[in-house]
Protein backbone atom coordinates (compact mmCIF):
# COMPACT_ATOMS: atom_id res chain seq x y z
CA UNK A 1 0.00 0.00 0.00
CA UNK A 2 2.71 2.35 1.06
CA UNK A 3 4.64 1.85 -2.16
CA UNK A 4 1.55 2.43 -4.25
CA UNK A 5 0.68 5.75 -2.56
CA UNK A 6 4.22 6.93 -3.24
CA UNK A 7 3.74 6.06 -6.87
CA UNK A 8 0.47 7.99 -6.97
CA UNK A 9 2.01 10.95 -5.30
CA UNK A 10 4.81 10.95 -7.87
CA UNK A 11 2.37 10.74 -10.79
CA UNK A 12 0.18 13.53 -9.37
CA UNK A 13 3.29 15.63 -8.77
CA UNK A 14 4.40 15.27 -12.36
CA UNK A 15 0.87 16.03 -13.63
CA UNK A 16 0.68 19.11 -11.41
CA UNK A 17 4.10 20.26 -12.51
CA UNK A 18 2.97 20.15 -16.15
CA UNK A 19 -0.38 21.76 -15.36
CA UNK A 20 1.06 24.67 -13.44
CA UNK A 21 4.14 25.35 -15.55
CA UNK A 22 3.87 27.75 -18.51
CA UNK A 23 2.96 26.15 -21.84
CA UNK A 24 5.91 24.37 -23.23
CA UNK A 25 7.36 25.54 -26.49
CA UNK A 26 9.21 23.32 -28.88
CA UNK A 27 12.11 25.71 -28.44
CA UNK A 28 12.54 27.91 -25.39
CA UNK A 29 13.75 31.51 -25.67
CA UNK A 30 16.75 30.53 -23.58
CA UNK A 31 17.87 28.13 -26.29
CA UNK A 32 17.84 30.96 -28.86
CA UNK A 33 19.53 33.36 -26.47
CA UNK A 34 22.34 30.89 -25.82
CA UNK A 35 23.73 32.18 -29.08
CA UNK A 36 21.75 35.38 -29.82
CA UNK A 37 22.23 36.68 -26.30
CA UNK A 38 25.93 37.10 -27.04
CA UNK A 39 26.64 40.76 -28.00
CA UNK A 40 29.48 39.60 -30.24
CA UNK A 41 27.29 37.43 -32.40
CA UNK A 42 27.56 38.73 -35.96
CA UNK A 43 26.88 37.40 -39.39
CA UNK A 44 29.17 38.25 -42.24
CA UNK A 45 27.46 39.32 -45.45
CA UNK A 46 28.84 38.42 -48.90
CA UNK A 47 29.99 42.05 -49.26
CA UNK A 48 32.17 41.63 -46.18
CA UNK A 49 30.00 43.73 -43.88
CA UNK A 50 29.02 42.33 -40.51
CA UNK A 51 25.46 42.35 -39.25
CA UNK A 52 24.77 41.95 -35.55
CA UNK A 53 22.47 39.05 -34.67
CA UNK A 54 22.45 39.97 -31.01
CA UNK A 55 19.17 40.26 -29.15
CA UNK A 56 19.37 42.01 -25.78
CA UNK A 57 17.48 39.60 -23.48
CA UNK A 58 16.41 42.31 -21.02
CA UNK A 59 15.16 44.68 -23.68
CA UNK A 60 13.26 41.87 -25.35
CA UNK A 61 11.71 40.87 -22.02
CA UNK A 62 10.55 44.49 -21.53
CA UNK A 63 9.02 44.71 -25.00
CA UNK A 64 5.32 44.31 -25.73
CA UNK A 65 5.96 40.77 -26.96
CA UNK A 66 8.34 39.78 -24.19
CA UNK A 67 5.92 40.92 -21.52
CA UNK A 68 3.03 39.08 -23.11
CA UNK A 69 4.92 35.81 -23.16
CA UNK A 70 5.48 35.73 -26.90
CA UNK A 71 8.52 33.58 -27.59
CA UNK A 72 11.13 33.71 -30.32
CA UNK A 73 9.60 30.87 -32.33
CA UNK A 74 6.07 32.30 -32.10
CA UNK A 75 7.22 34.84 -34.68
CA UNK A 76 10.12 32.90 -36.22
CA UNK A 77 7.69 30.05 -36.76
CA UNK A 78 9.72 28.37 -39.49
CA UNK A 79 12.17 27.23 -36.82
CA UNK A 80 10.53 24.07 -35.52
CA UNK A 81 13.53 22.31 -33.99
CA UNK A 82 17.17 22.97 -33.42
CA UNK A 83 19.76 20.69 -34.91
CA UNK A 84 22.97 21.20 -33.00
CA UNK A 85 24.89 18.95 -35.34
CA UNK A 86 24.92 21.78 -37.87
CA UNK A 87 26.98 24.95 -37.49
CA UNK A 88 23.76 26.99 -37.45
CA UNK A 89 21.10 24.88 -35.77
CA UNK A 90 18.16 26.38 -37.69
CA UNK A 91 17.27 26.97 -41.35
CA UNK A 92 19.36 29.74 -42.93
CA UNK A 93 18.14 32.24 -43.84
CA UNK A 94 15.15 32.24 -41.51
CA UNK A 95 11.86 33.13 -43.19
CA UNK A 96 10.71 36.73 -42.81
CA UNK A 97 8.35 37.18 -39.88
CA UNK A 98 4.74 37.73 -40.89
CA UNK A 99 3.26 40.13 -38.32
CA UNK A 100 -0.17 39.70 -39.92
CA UNK A 101 -0.32 36.13 -38.56
CA UNK A 102 -1.34 37.72 -35.25
CA UNK A 103 -2.00 41.37 -36.19
CA UNK A 104 -4.41 40.78 -39.04
CA UNK A 105 -6.56 43.91 -38.54
CA UNK A 106 -3.54 46.17 -38.20
CA UNK A 107 -2.03 44.59 -41.26
CA UNK A 108 -5.22 45.07 -43.29
CA UNK A 109 -5.27 48.76 -42.32
CA UNK A 110 -1.59 49.09 -43.22
CA UNK A 111 -2.27 47.58 -46.67
CA UNK A 112 -4.53 50.58 -47.39
CA UNK A 113 -1.94 53.09 -46.22
CA UNK A 114 0.33 55.35 -48.22
CA UNK A 115 3.21 53.33 -46.75
CA UNK A 116 1.98 50.06 -48.28
CA UNK A 117 1.43 51.82 -51.61
CA UNK A 118 5.01 53.09 -51.51
CA UNK A 119 6.20 49.59 -50.76
CA UNK A 120 4.16 48.17 -53.63
CA UNK A 121 5.75 50.70 -55.96
CA UNK A 122 9.13 49.39 -54.88
CA UNK A 123 10.20 52.67 -53.30
CA UNK A 124 13.40 52.10 -51.34
CA UNK A 125 12.95 52.54 -47.63
CA UNK A 126 9.15 52.27 -47.76
CA UNK A 127 8.22 51.36 -44.22
CA UNK A 128 7.13 47.92 -43.12
CA UNK A 129 5.97 47.01 -39.60
CA UNK A 130 9.44 46.88 -38.08
CA UNK A 131 10.49 50.25 -39.51
CA UNK A 132 8.26 51.88 -36.93
CA UNK A 133 7.78 49.17 -34.31
CA UNK A 134 11.35 47.74 -34.28
CA UNK A 135 12.15 44.06 -34.57
CA UNK A 136 12.71 42.75 -31.08
CA UNK A 137 12.11 45.69 -28.80
CA UNK A 138 8.58 46.74 -29.80
CA UNK A 139 7.68 49.30 -27.13
CA UNK A 140 4.43 50.00 -25.31
CA UNK A 141 3.25 53.29 -26.72
CA UNK A 142 0.61 54.50 -24.28
CA UNK A 143 3.07 56.43 -22.12
CA UNK A 144 4.84 58.01 -25.09
CA UNK A 145 4.26 61.71 -25.54
CA UNK A 146 3.18 63.11 -28.89
CA UNK A 147 6.75 64.24 -29.50
CA UNK A 148 8.27 60.91 -28.50
CA UNK A 149 5.93 59.06 -30.85
CA UNK A 150 6.80 61.43 -33.66
CA UNK A 151 10.53 60.93 -33.10
CA UNK A 152 10.11 57.17 -32.91
CA UNK A 153 7.89 56.87 -35.98
CA UNK A 154 7.25 59.67 -38.43
CA UNK A 155 10.34 61.83 -38.01
CA UNK A 156 12.55 58.91 -38.95
CA UNK A 157 11.62 59.57 -42.57
CA UNK A 158 9.59 62.79 -42.64
CA UNK A 159 10.45 66.30 -41.56
CA UNK A 160 7.08 67.72 -40.53
CA UNK A 161 8.38 71.30 -40.71
CA UNK A 162 9.17 71.05 -44.41
CA UNK A 163 5.59 69.99 -45.16
CA UNK A 164 2.32 71.38 -43.79
CA UNK A 165 2.86 74.71 -45.57
CA UNK A 166 -0.81 75.56 -45.12
CA UNK A 167 -0.74 74.97 -41.37
CA UNK A 168 -0.27 77.85 -38.97
CA UNK A 169 1.34 77.31 -35.57
CA UNK A 170 3.22 74.25 -36.82
CA UNK A 171 5.38 73.83 -33.72
CA UNK A 172 2.36 74.00 -31.45
CA UNK A 173 0.44 71.44 -33.45
CA UNK A 174 3.42 69.09 -33.60
CA UNK A 175 3.92 69.37 -29.83
CA UNK A 176 0.32 68.62 -28.91
CA UNK A 177 -1.30 66.55 -31.67
CA UNK A 178 -0.50 63.00 -32.80
CA UNK A 179 0.46 62.86 -36.48
CA UNK A 180 -1.91 59.91 -36.92
CA UNK A 181 -4.87 61.87 -35.57
CA UNK A 182 -5.01 63.82 -38.84
CA UNK A 183 -3.15 61.39 -41.08
CA UNK A 184 -5.10 58.25 -40.19
CA UNK A 185 -8.36 60.02 -39.32
CA UNK A 186 -8.74 57.77 -36.29
CA UNK A 187 -10.80 58.26 -33.20
CA UNK A 188 -8.99 60.47 -30.77
CA UNK A 189 -9.04 61.87 -27.28
CA UNK A 190 -7.47 64.54 -25.12
CA UNK A 191 -5.02 63.53 -22.42
CA UNK A 192 -3.78 65.74 -19.60
CA UNK A 193 -0.30 64.82 -18.42
CA UNK A 194 1.65 66.06 -15.44
CA UNK A 195 4.31 68.51 -16.50
CA UNK A 196 6.83 70.63 -14.65
CA UNK A 197 6.66 74.11 -16.17
CA UNK A 198 10.02 75.07 -14.64
CA UNK A 199 12.08 72.20 -16.00
CA UNK A 200 9.69 71.85 -18.97
CA UNK A 201 9.70 68.07 -18.50
CA UNK A 202 6.94 65.57 -18.00
CA UNK A 203 6.61 64.05 -14.53
CA UNK A 204 6.55 60.24 -14.64
CA UNK A 205 3.65 58.71 -12.72
CA UNK A 206 6.12 56.47 -10.91
CA UNK A 207 7.52 59.46 -9.02
CA UNK A 208 4.06 60.48 -7.88
CA UNK A 209 3.23 56.98 -6.66
CA UNK A 210 6.59 56.75 -4.90
CA UNK A 211 5.80 59.98 -3.02
CA UNK A 212 2.20 59.10 -2.14
CA UNK A 213 2.34 55.31 -1.87
CA UNK A 214 -0.45 52.96 -2.92
CA UNK A 215 -1.26 51.98 -6.47
CA UNK A 216 -1.79 54.08 -9.56
CA UNK A 217 -5.51 53.39 -9.52
CA UNK A 218 -5.92 54.11 -5.82
CA UNK A 219 -4.08 57.41 -6.23
CA UNK A 220 -6.31 58.44 -9.13
CA UNK A 221 -9.42 57.46 -7.17
CA UNK A 222 -8.21 59.57 -4.23
CA UNK A 223 -8.38 62.65 -6.48
CA UNK A 224 -12.07 62.07 -7.15
CA UNK A 225 -13.43 63.68 -3.99
CA UNK A 226 -17.12 63.28 -4.82
CA UNK A 227 -16.62 59.73 -6.15
CA UNK A 228 -18.59 60.30 -9.34
CA UNK A 229 -15.93 58.63 -11.50
CA UNK A 230 -14.74 61.81 -13.13
CA UNK A 231 -12.59 64.76 -12.13
CA UNK A 232 -14.37 68.10 -12.23
CA UNK A 233 -12.56 71.40 -12.41
CA UNK A 234 -12.34 71.81 -8.62
CA UNK A 235 -10.93 68.31 -8.20
CA UNK A 236 -8.44 68.89 -11.00
CA UNK A 237 -7.42 72.17 -9.38
CA UNK A 238 -6.82 70.32 -6.11
CA UNK A 239 -4.34 68.00 -7.86
CA UNK A 240 -1.63 70.65 -8.06
CA UNK A 241 -2.17 71.59 -4.38
CA UNK A 242 -1.99 67.96 -3.35
CA UNK A 243 1.18 67.38 -5.37
CA UNK A 244 2.58 70.74 -4.32
CA UNK A 245 2.57 69.59 -0.69
CA UNK A 246 5.05 66.88 -1.65
CA UNK A 247 7.23 69.33 -3.51
CA UNK A 248 5.96 68.76 -7.02
CA UNK A 249 5.58 71.79 -9.22
CA UNK A 250 2.94 70.69 -11.72
CA UNK A 251 0.96 71.93 -14.64
CA UNK A 252 -1.37 69.96 -16.89
CA UNK A 253 -0.08 69.45 -20.41
CA UNK A 254 -2.79 68.71 -22.95
CA UNK A 255 -2.27 66.35 -25.84
CA UNK A 256 -4.70 65.25 -28.53
CA UNK A 257 -3.87 61.65 -29.23
CA UNK A 258 -5.09 58.96 -31.58
CA UNK A 259 -6.86 56.03 -30.03
CA UNK A 260 -4.76 52.91 -30.31
CA UNK A 261 -6.88 51.03 -32.82
CA UNK A 262 -5.85 49.09 -35.95
CA UNK A 263 -6.95 52.07 -38.09
CA UNK A 264 -3.93 54.02 -36.85
CA UNK A 265 -1.94 52.08 -39.45
CA UNK A 266 -4.01 53.44 -42.34
CA UNK A 267 -1.80 56.49 -42.77
CA UNK A 268 -2.87 58.70 -45.65
CA UNK A 269 -1.37 61.67 -47.43
CA UNK A 270 -4.79 63.32 -47.56
CA UNK A 271 -4.88 64.29 -43.93
CA UNK A 272 -7.61 66.25 -42.20
CA UNK A 273 -7.21 69.90 -43.20
CA UNK A 274 -10.36 71.32 -41.73
CA UNK A 275 -9.37 73.39 -38.72
CA UNK A 276 -12.75 73.11 -37.05
CA UNK A 277 -12.41 69.33 -36.78
CA UNK A 278 -10.45 70.15 -33.64
CA UNK A 279 -11.05 73.88 -33.16
CA UNK A 280 -14.66 73.59 -32.12
CA UNK A 281 -16.30 72.86 -28.78
CA UNK A 282 -17.99 70.00 -30.63
CA UNK A 283 -14.69 68.42 -31.67
CA UNK A 284 -14.88 64.61 -31.47
CA UNK A 285 -11.44 64.65 -29.86
CA UNK A 286 -12.83 66.51 -26.86
CA UNK A 287 -15.50 63.91 -26.16
CA UNK A 288 -13.04 61.90 -24.11
CA UNK A 289 -10.74 63.80 -21.77
CA UNK A 290 -8.48 61.97 -19.33
CA UNK A 291 -5.98 62.69 -16.62
CA UNK A 292 -3.03 60.40 -17.25
CA UNK A 293 -0.28 58.92 -15.10
CA UNK A 294 2.52 57.20 -16.98
CA UNK A 295 3.99 53.97 -15.69
CA UNK A 296 7.61 52.88 -15.95
CA UNK A 297 6.65 49.94 -18.19
CA UNK A 298 5.24 52.27 -20.83
CA UNK A 299 1.59 51.82 -19.93
CA UNK A 300 -0.67 54.45 -18.40
CA UNK A 301 -3.34 54.76 -15.75
CA UNK A 302 -5.99 57.27 -16.60
CA UNK A 303 -9.06 58.88 -15.06
CA UNK A 304 -11.95 60.59 -16.81
CA UNK A 305 -11.96 64.40 -16.68
CA UNK A 306 -14.99 66.63 -17.16
CA UNK A 307 -14.64 68.42 -20.50
CA UNK A 308 -15.56 71.82 -19.00
CA UNK A 309 -12.24 71.81 -17.09
CA UNK A 310 -10.52 72.49 -20.39
CA UNK A 311 -12.30 75.86 -20.54
CA UNK A 312 -10.84 77.05 -17.26
CA UNK A 313 -7.53 78.34 -15.99
CA UNK A 314 -6.89 75.00 -14.29
CA UNK A 315 -5.62 73.88 -17.67
CA UNK A 316 -3.89 77.17 -18.40
CA UNK A 317 -1.12 75.49 -20.39
CA UNK A 318 -3.59 74.03 -22.88
CA UNK A 319 -5.71 76.15 -25.15
CA UNK A 320 -7.44 74.80 -28.20
CA UNK A 321 -8.26 77.97 -30.07
CA UNK A 322 -11.98 78.81 -30.08
CA UNK A 323 -12.80 75.40 -28.58
CA UNK A 324 -11.68 75.60 -24.96
CA UNK A 325 -11.91 79.32 -24.30
CA UNK A 326 -12.81 80.82 -20.95
CA UNK A 327 -16.38 82.07 -21.37
CA UNK A 328 -16.38 85.08 -18.99
CA UNK A 329 -13.63 86.72 -21.04
CA UNK A 330 -16.08 87.09 -23.93
CA UNK A 331 -18.80 88.41 -21.62
CA UNK A 332 -16.47 91.16 -20.34
CA UNK A 333 -15.54 91.85 -23.95
CA UNK A 334 -19.13 92.40 -25.03
CA UNK A 335 -19.76 94.67 -22.06
CA UNK A 336 -16.72 96.77 -23.12
CA UNK A 337 -17.93 97.02 -26.72
CA UNK A 338 -21.44 97.84 -25.56
CA UNK A 339 -20.03 100.58 -23.33
CA UNK A 340 -18.15 102.06 -26.30
CA UNK A 341 -21.30 102.02 -28.42
CA UNK A 342 -23.44 103.52 -25.66
CA UNK A 343 -20.93 106.32 -25.08
CA UNK A 344 -20.66 107.25 -28.76
CA UNK A 345 -24.38 106.77 -29.45
CA UNK A 346 -25.50 108.58 -26.31
CA UNK A 347 -23.22 111.56 -26.87
CA UNK A 348 -24.25 111.80 -30.51
CA UNK A 349 -27.93 111.69 -29.52
CA UNK A 350 -27.52 114.55 -27.04
CA UNK A 351 -25.56 116.49 -29.66
CA UNK A 352 -28.46 116.19 -32.08
CA UNK A 353 -31.06 117.07 -29.47
CA UNK A 354 -29.11 120.16 -28.33
CA UNK A 355 -28.61 121.63 -31.82
CA UNK A 356 -31.32 124.32 -31.21
CA UNK A 357 -29.49 125.53 -28.06
CA UNK A 358 -26.23 126.04 -29.95
CA UNK A 359 -28.03 127.67 -32.89
CA UNK A 360 -29.61 130.17 -30.52
CA UNK A 361 -26.23 131.06 -29.00
CA UNK A 362 -24.75 131.41 -32.47
CA UNK A 363 -27.47 133.86 -33.50
CA UNK A 364 -26.67 136.01 -30.49
CA UNK B 1 -9.83 130.81 -39.44
CA UNK B 2 -6.24 129.76 -38.85
CA UNK B 3 -4.50 126.66 -40.19
CA UNK B 4 -2.00 124.85 -37.96
CA UNK B 5 0.32 122.08 -39.15
CA UNK B 6 -0.05 119.41 -36.43
CA UNK B 7 0.48 116.03 -38.10
CA UNK B 8 3.79 115.74 -40.04
CA UNK B 9 3.96 113.13 -42.80
CA UNK B 10 5.58 110.34 -40.68
CA UNK B 11 2.78 110.70 -38.13
CA UNK B 12 0.11 110.47 -40.81
CA UNK B 13 1.77 107.44 -42.44
CA UNK B 14 2.09 105.76 -39.04
CA UNK B 15 -1.52 106.58 -38.11
CA UNK B 16 -3.13 105.23 -41.27
CA UNK B 17 -1.02 102.06 -41.46
CA UNK B 18 -1.96 101.56 -37.82
CA UNK B 19 -5.65 102.27 -38.52
CA UNK B 20 -5.92 99.84 -41.44
CA UNK B 21 -3.85 97.29 -39.52
CA UNK B 22 -6.00 97.49 -36.42
CA UNK B 23 -9.24 97.20 -38.38
CA UNK B 24 -7.92 94.08 -40.14
CA UNK B 25 -6.67 92.70 -36.82
CA UNK B 26 -10.12 93.24 -35.33
CA UNK B 27 -11.87 91.49 -38.23
CA UNK B 28 -9.48 88.53 -38.24
CA UNK B 29 -9.47 88.58 -34.44
CA UNK B 30 -13.24 88.17 -34.31
CA UNK B 31 -12.96 85.34 -36.84
CA UNK B 32 -10.34 83.57 -34.71
CA UNK B 33 -12.16 84.05 -31.43
CA UNK B 34 -15.63 83.20 -32.74
CA UNK B 35 -14.87 80.64 -35.44
CA UNK B 36 -18.14 78.82 -34.71
CA UNK B 37 -20.30 81.87 -35.30
CA UNK B 38 -18.43 83.95 -37.89
CA UNK B 39 -17.58 82.52 -41.28
CA UNK B 40 -15.80 85.29 -43.19
CA UNK B 41 -12.74 83.14 -43.86
CA UNK B 42 -11.17 79.92 -42.70
CA UNK B 43 -9.48 79.82 -39.30
CA UNK B 44 -6.20 79.12 -41.05
CA UNK B 45 -6.52 82.21 -43.32
CA UNK B 46 -7.60 84.33 -40.36
CA UNK B 47 -4.62 83.31 -38.19
CA UNK B 48 -2.13 83.70 -41.03
CA UNK B 49 -3.49 87.17 -41.86
CA UNK B 50 -3.66 88.13 -38.18
CA UNK B 51 0.00 87.12 -37.71
CA UNK B 52 1.30 89.04 -40.73
CA UNK B 53 -0.73 92.16 -40.05
CA UNK B 54 0.41 91.95 -36.45
CA UNK B 55 4.03 92.09 -37.58
CA UNK B 56 3.28 95.12 -39.79
CA UNK B 57 1.61 96.87 -36.84
CA UNK B 58 4.63 96.09 -34.64
CA UNK B 59 7.00 97.60 -37.21
CA UNK B 60 4.63 100.56 -37.54
CA UNK B 61 4.71 101.00 -33.76
CA UNK B 62 8.51 101.08 -33.91
CA UNK B 63 8.22 103.81 -36.60
CA UNK B 64 5.94 105.82 -34.30
CA UNK B 65 8.27 105.43 -31.36
CA UNK B 66 11.41 106.37 -33.30
CA UNK B 67 9.80 109.43 -34.92
CA UNK B 68 8.30 110.81 -31.73
CA UNK B 69 11.39 110.08 -29.63
CA UNK B 70 14.02 111.46 -32.00
CA UNK B 71 12.06 114.61 -32.83
CA UNK B 72 11.30 115.22 -29.17
CA UNK B 73 7.63 115.39 -30.04
CA UNK B 74 6.99 112.52 -27.65
CA UNK B 75 6.46 115.11 -24.92
CA UNK B 76 3.00 115.87 -26.36
CA UNK B 77 1.91 112.59 -24.75
CA UNK B 78 2.93 113.62 -21.23
CA UNK B 79 0.41 115.75 -19.32
CA UNK B 80 1.57 118.28 -16.75
CA UNK B 81 0.50 117.85 -13.12
CA UNK B 82 -2.06 120.62 -13.61
CA UNK B 83 -3.44 118.84 -16.67
CA UNK B 84 -3.69 115.47 -14.90
CA UNK B 85 -5.85 116.80 -12.09
CA UNK B 86 -7.64 120.01 -13.11
CA UNK B 87 -7.27 119.59 -16.85
CA UNK B 88 -8.95 116.20 -17.12
CA UNK B 89 -11.91 117.45 -15.08
CA UNK B 90 -12.20 120.61 -17.19
CA UNK B 91 -12.06 118.56 -20.37
CA UNK B 92 -14.59 116.01 -19.03
CA UNK B 93 -16.99 118.80 -18.12
CA UNK B 94 -16.52 120.20 -21.61
CA UNK B 95 -17.25 116.86 -23.31
CA UNK B 96 -20.11 115.99 -20.99
CA UNK B 97 -21.85 119.35 -20.78
CA UNK B 98 -20.35 122.53 -22.22
CA UNK B 99 -19.90 121.16 -25.72
CA UNK B 100 -23.68 120.87 -26.06
CA UNK B 101 -24.03 124.56 -25.26
CA UNK B 102 -21.48 125.42 -27.95
CA UNK B 103 -18.80 126.61 -25.50
CA UNK B 104 -15.23 127.12 -26.68
CA UNK B 105 -12.80 124.25 -26.13
CA UNK B 106 -10.78 124.57 -22.91
CA UNK B 107 -7.63 123.26 -24.59
CA UNK B 108 -7.52 124.47 -28.19
CA UNK B 109 -5.05 122.78 -30.54
CA UNK B 110 -1.66 124.43 -30.99
CA UNK B 111 1.30 123.31 -33.08
CA UNK B 112 3.21 122.26 -29.93
CA UNK B 113 0.28 120.87 -27.97
CA UNK B 114 -2.17 118.96 -30.11
CA UNK B 115 -3.78 116.84 -27.37
CA UNK B 116 -6.16 117.90 -24.60
CA UNK B 117 -5.49 116.48 -21.10
CA UNK B 118 -7.93 113.56 -21.53
CA UNK B 119 -6.36 112.68 -24.87
CA UNK B 120 -2.92 112.84 -23.31
CA UNK B 121 -3.85 110.46 -20.49
CA UNK B 122 -5.69 108.07 -22.78
CA UNK B 123 -2.97 108.00 -25.43
CA UNK B 124 -0.25 107.73 -22.79
CA UNK B 125 -1.89 104.63 -21.35
CA UNK B 126 -2.62 103.22 -24.79
CA UNK B 127 0.64 103.90 -26.60
CA UNK B 128 3.02 103.29 -23.71
CA UNK B 129 1.28 100.47 -21.82
CA UNK B 130 -1.65 98.81 -23.57
CA UNK B 131 -0.40 98.65 -27.17
CA UNK B 132 3.04 97.34 -26.09
CA UNK B 133 1.34 94.66 -23.94
CA UNK B 134 -0.88 93.76 -26.88
CA UNK B 135 2.06 93.54 -29.26
CA UNK B 136 4.09 91.44 -26.82
CA UNK B 137 1.25 89.03 -26.01
CA UNK B 138 0.58 88.83 -29.74
CA UNK B 139 4.21 87.88 -30.38
CA UNK B 140 4.05 85.25 -27.64
CA UNK B 141 0.88 83.73 -29.09
CA UNK B 142 2.38 83.81 -32.59
CA UNK B 143 5.38 81.73 -31.45
CA UNK B 144 3.70 80.07 -28.50
CA UNK B 145 5.70 76.83 -28.68
CA UNK B 146 9.05 78.47 -29.44
CA UNK B 147 8.60 81.01 -26.64
CA UNK B 148 7.07 78.44 -24.29
CA UNK B 149 9.37 79.26 -21.37
CA UNK B 150 8.18 82.89 -21.35
CA UNK B 151 4.54 81.90 -21.92
CA UNK B 152 4.70 79.36 -19.09
CA UNK B 153 6.43 81.87 -16.84
CA UNK B 154 3.50 84.24 -17.39
CA UNK B 155 1.05 81.52 -16.38
CA UNK B 156 0.47 79.60 -19.58
CA UNK B 157 -1.05 80.12 -23.00
CA UNK B 158 -4.56 80.65 -21.64
CA UNK B 159 -3.42 83.50 -19.38
CA UNK B 160 -1.51 85.23 -22.19
CA UNK B 161 -4.47 84.69 -24.51
CA UNK B 162 -6.89 86.15 -21.97
CA UNK B 163 -4.80 89.33 -21.64
CA UNK B 164 -4.59 89.59 -25.43
CA UNK B 165 -8.33 89.03 -25.90
CA UNK B 166 -9.40 91.44 -23.14
CA UNK B 167 -7.19 94.14 -24.64
CA UNK B 168 -8.60 93.24 -28.04
CA UNK B 169 -12.11 93.97 -26.77
CA UNK B 170 -10.90 97.16 -25.11
CA UNK B 171 -9.37 98.34 -28.39
CA UNK B 172 -12.60 97.59 -30.26
CA UNK B 173 -14.47 99.76 -27.75
CA UNK B 174 -11.74 102.39 -27.98
CA UNK B 175 -11.93 102.50 -31.79
CA UNK B 176 -15.67 103.16 -31.60
CA UNK B 177 -15.08 106.02 -29.18
CA UNK B 178 -12.05 107.25 -31.15
CA UNK B 179 -13.96 107.43 -34.44
CA UNK B 180 -16.80 109.25 -32.74
CA UNK B 181 -14.60 111.68 -30.81
CA UNK B 182 -12.90 112.50 -34.11
CA UNK B 183 -16.12 114.24 -35.13
CA UNK B 184 -15.94 116.66 -32.18
CA UNK B 185 -13.44 119.00 -33.84
CA UNK B 186 -14.14 122.51 -35.05
CA UNK B 187 -16.38 120.89 -37.67
CA UNK B 188 -17.38 117.20 -37.69
CA UNK B 189 -14.80 116.48 -40.40
CA UNK B 190 -11.99 118.91 -39.47
CA UNK B 191 -10.05 116.36 -37.37
CA UNK B 192 -10.36 113.78 -40.15
CA UNK B 193 -9.08 116.30 -42.71
CA UNK B 194 -6.18 117.14 -40.41
CA UNK B 195 -5.23 113.47 -40.13
CA UNK B 196 -5.05 113.33 -43.95
CA UNK B 197 -3.54 116.73 -44.85
CA UNK B 198 -1.68 117.42 -41.62
CA UNK B 199 -3.37 120.87 -41.25
CA UNK B 200 -5.92 121.51 -38.53
CA UNK B 201 -8.38 124.38 -38.92
CA UNK B 202 -8.92 126.39 -35.77
CA UNK B 203 -11.33 129.30 -35.26
CA UNK B 204 -9.42 132.61 -34.98
CA UNK B 205 -10.73 133.45 -31.50
CA UNK B 206 -8.81 130.54 -29.97
CA UNK B 207 -5.42 131.80 -31.07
Amino acid sequence: MKGRSWLWACIMGVVLLFALSPPLRAIENSACLDCHGDPDMVKELPNGKAVSLYVNPDRFKASVHGRNGIGCTDCHSDIEKLNYEKEVPHPVPVAPVNCADCHDEESAAYEESVHAKAKAKGIKGAPTCATCHQYHYTPYLAAYTVKEKRDLFCSKCHDPMSHHKWLTQKETHFAHVDCSLCHAKTKGMTNLRLYNPLTMKFIPGGRIIKAFGGSYDSFLKSLDANKNHQLENEELKAVSDKLGKKGFRVALYGEMVAESTPEVHKITKNAIRKCDTCHSPKSPYLRSVSFVLTKPDGEISSYKVEKASLSSFTTSKFYLLSATKVKWVDIIGFILILAGLCFAGGHFFIRIVTIPIRRKRGDK
Amino acid sequence: MKRIYIHPIPVRIWHWIHAIGIVLLVITGFQIRFAQHIHLMSLSTATTMHNWIGIIVILDFVLWFIFYTFTGKIRVYFPSVEEIFKGTIRQAIFYGYKIFKGAARPYPVTAENKFNPLQKLAYLAIMFILVPIQLLTGLLLWKVEELKNIVDFLGGVKVVDTVHVLLFFFFVAFIIAHIYLGTLGHTPLSDYKAMITGWEEEPEEHQ
